[in-house]
């Protein structure tokens, strides 16, 4: 069993990550404590580090950034203002003056009423309780993730270079932002954990509030139908009436969505009020993938050609899974592209979305986990990326780093 | 209850608590299809609601030029709020040159996002496009089907130029073209697609010269009016 926990892909059977032998399990439990300092590492270095950047850019440009205030603007900008919009005045019909057609009916639920009990609780301003509610959902979900590895069997090491990866991917300064990116990640890492690890419960309840953090978030429903048959002979995963508590996930997933709906429904008349105002105020209409691939890809403004470029690079990097038989992950990935590409008229937000879908990052890190000088190369181009489009976000220069 | 030995229900003892769940699941599930038949029967698109009844109060004035669009210059697809651009040229254009943009297939669609009042005034709405045919005298007269949503709306007809002047000629010296489109066209969807079709060619082709492009006609801009509203085109068309 020596040969197995020393983790070198010639002696790891090929479904280790999805089946890791019990001995294994063992071996990697009683370190589970140790997560606590690369966690907690990754995040601090992570989110000075991009601060620091943003910071630095700021002053260089003659801006000032010399109080607690600053930094809460540094991290509310862009789309921050509909979700503050929603935690100040709650949800509204009326479309915006400055741009027609759009409402924060855009904007999912969940994160906005995170902010606002945080806000109530401690009695501080709706941007600082979004920074304070993004940066501890993200110090969580970088917890959940390592645990995600290390319960497919990896290595603290491997697990620790996928939470570095995910710390260090472009665009990841939006973890830190008044965006709801870090809770979707934490809550879909909670929601993937708990199948894994059969607390039904806790994952179905996890999965209902994904489904109303973003709209993939009811992508989790491919995860957990593809673990069912998986992790069972296809007759005895569809034979529902002898273990039912398999489904409590899957039926538990959408639960989210359609509160929204009802919501939504019963505030405007209009269930689907968030693809309506999606379609006439940001132009986000249905259509074949492949054409608004070929579309993104040959426009010539280079920001759409970038964040196209950018996203098919991803769905790369996901293919990873397959290759260690994490099929379910990848299926929650494929089934998550399809939806971006498929309502991405112009590329716009492809990182941005792209990087939460985190289970890319543990395929990514099983691969470098024999390669350091590649690891560190990958690691530095993210870095080096997320640098940049940091530069960029604090500058207000938007079109490449929404 | 039931139990074994150890104190823990057994496996019949399990078993009401078991298919309790599984009606509940299947209870909820049918909840969720339920809901969701009741949403695409019952839900209405509540922008164009809101419109409708802001439109109705008299809280927000038709505007005159209902849309105009400000970049008919490289292609750009739909839903750019950076760019500012409320149209886009969908696919069959060439880059742009000193006149505007060029046809380059047979089919040149245009797409123009159009604000709620379009779909909600019911008036028909006037396109005006403002463009000219590339017409050197051995094409012909030269003929342009207008469609929008895949409806027949206009056929416009651009005589032969004369071979030593200009070769982007128009029928009248605006290139203004006005295009009647029925109310009920527009009220479809929020899209507008104008599919334009004309035959091109090349001037290489035909002998003119040694330009491989293919050519059909040329498009400056493109304006959307209501009916009776479209006398401002003539001010902002050129």
């Amino acid at each position: 069993m020596a040969a197995v926990t020393r983790y070198e892909s010639s002696v790891i059977p090929a479904d280790f990550m999805t089946n890791p032998t019990p001995a294994v399990r063992e071996s990697v439990a009683p370190r589970q404590f140790h997560s606590t300092v690369p966690v907690v590492a990754v995040f601090i270095v992570s989110r000075l580090l991009l601060v620091g950047v943003g910071a630095s850019t700021l002053v260089w440009n003659g801006g000032h950034f010399d109080s607690f205030g600053e930094l809460v603007s540094l991290l509310a900008r862009y789309d921050a203002y509909w979700y503050l919009g929603i935690v100040e005045h709650g949800y509204s019909a009326i479309e915006s003056p400055d741009q027609l057609g759009a409402s924060n009916f855009a904007f999912f639920p969940v994160f906005p009423l995170a902010v606002v009990a945080t806000k109530a609780v401690l009695g501080i301003s709706g941007a600082a309780a979004g920074v304070l509610v993004a940066n501890l959902a993200f110090l969580a979900a970088l917890f959940l993730v390592f645990r995600y590895a290390m319960c497919l069997g990896l290595s603290p090491a491997t697990a620790t270079l996928a939470i570095v990866l995910l710390a260090a991917a472009p665009q990841s300064f939006v973890f830190s932002a008044v965006y709801s990116e870090s809770l979707f990640v934490l809550l879909l890492a909670a929601a993937m954990l708990a199948l894994r690890q059969k607390w039904s419960w806790t994952s179905g309840v996890a999965a209902a509030l994904l489904s109303a953090v973003r709209p993939n978030g009811f992508m989790f429903l491919f995860f957990a139908i593809t673990h069912l048959f998986c992790s069972d002979r296809w007759y005895d995963a569809l034979a529902g009436w002898r273990r039912p508590e398999r489904f409590i996930p899957i039926v538990m997933a959408p639960l989210g969505l359609f509160a929204f709906w009802w919501f939504s429904y019963l505030s405007t008349g209009d269930a689907f009020a968030s693809m309506t105002t999606n379609r006439e105020g940001w132009y986000k209409t249905l259509d074949w993938p492949w054409s608004n691939i070929i579309l993104a890809l040959t426009h010539p403004e280079h920001h759409s050609r970038y964040f196209m470029a950018a996203s098919l690079v991803f769905f790369g990097f996901s293919l990873l899974l397959l290759k260690y038989r994490c099929v379910e992950e990848f299926c929650f990935c494929l089934a998550s592209f399809l939806l971006f590409w498929s309502s991405a008229t112009i590329g716009i937000s492809l990182v941005r979305f792209s990087i939460t879908l985190w289970p890319i990052y543990i395929g990514l890190a099983r691969a470098l986990e024999t390669r350091p000088g590649m690891a560190a190369g990958v690691t530095g181009g993210f870095a080096s990326w997320n640098a940049y489009l940091m530069t960029q976000w604090a500058l207000g220069a938007g079109n490449i780093a929404l | 209850m039931k139990t074994t030995a150890s104190g823990r229900p057994s496996e019949s003892g399990r078993r009401p608590a078991r298919f309790a769940l599984l009606a509940g699941l299947l209870g909820l599930g049918l909840f969720q299809v339920a809901s969701f038949a009741y949403f695409l029967s019952e839900s209405r698109d509540f922008l164009l609601a809101q419109a409708a009844t802001s439109m109705a109060a008299g809280e927000i004035a038709v505007p005159g030029e209902v849309f105009l669009p400000r970049c008919l210059g490289p292609q750009v697809p739909c839903g750019t709020r950076t760019t500012g651009c409320f149209a886009c040229l969908r696919s069959g254009w060439g880059g742009p040159f000193r006149f505007g943009v060029m046809s380059q297939r047979r089919d040149a669609v245009i797409a123009l996002m159009l604000p709620v009042t379009a779909r909600t005034d019911g008036r028909d709405l006037i396109l005006v496009l403002d463009a000219a045919a590339y017409a050197p005298p051995a094409l012909g007269k030269r003929h342009l089907k207008v469609a929008a949503n895949g409806t027949p709306v206009a056929e416009l007809e651009f005589p032969a130029g004369d071979p030593r002047t200009a070769r982007f000629i128009s029928d009248d010296e605006s290139f203004l073209h006005r295009i009647a489109v029925p109310h009920a066209i527009a009220a479809e969807r929020s899209i507008l697609l104008l599919t334009l079709q004309m035959a091109v060619a090349s001037p290489r082709q035909l002998g003119l010269g040694s330009d491989p492009r293919p050519m059909g006609f040329a498009v400056r801009k493109v304006g959307l009016y209501f009916e009776g509203d479209d006398a401002t085109a003539a001010a902002t068309g050129r």
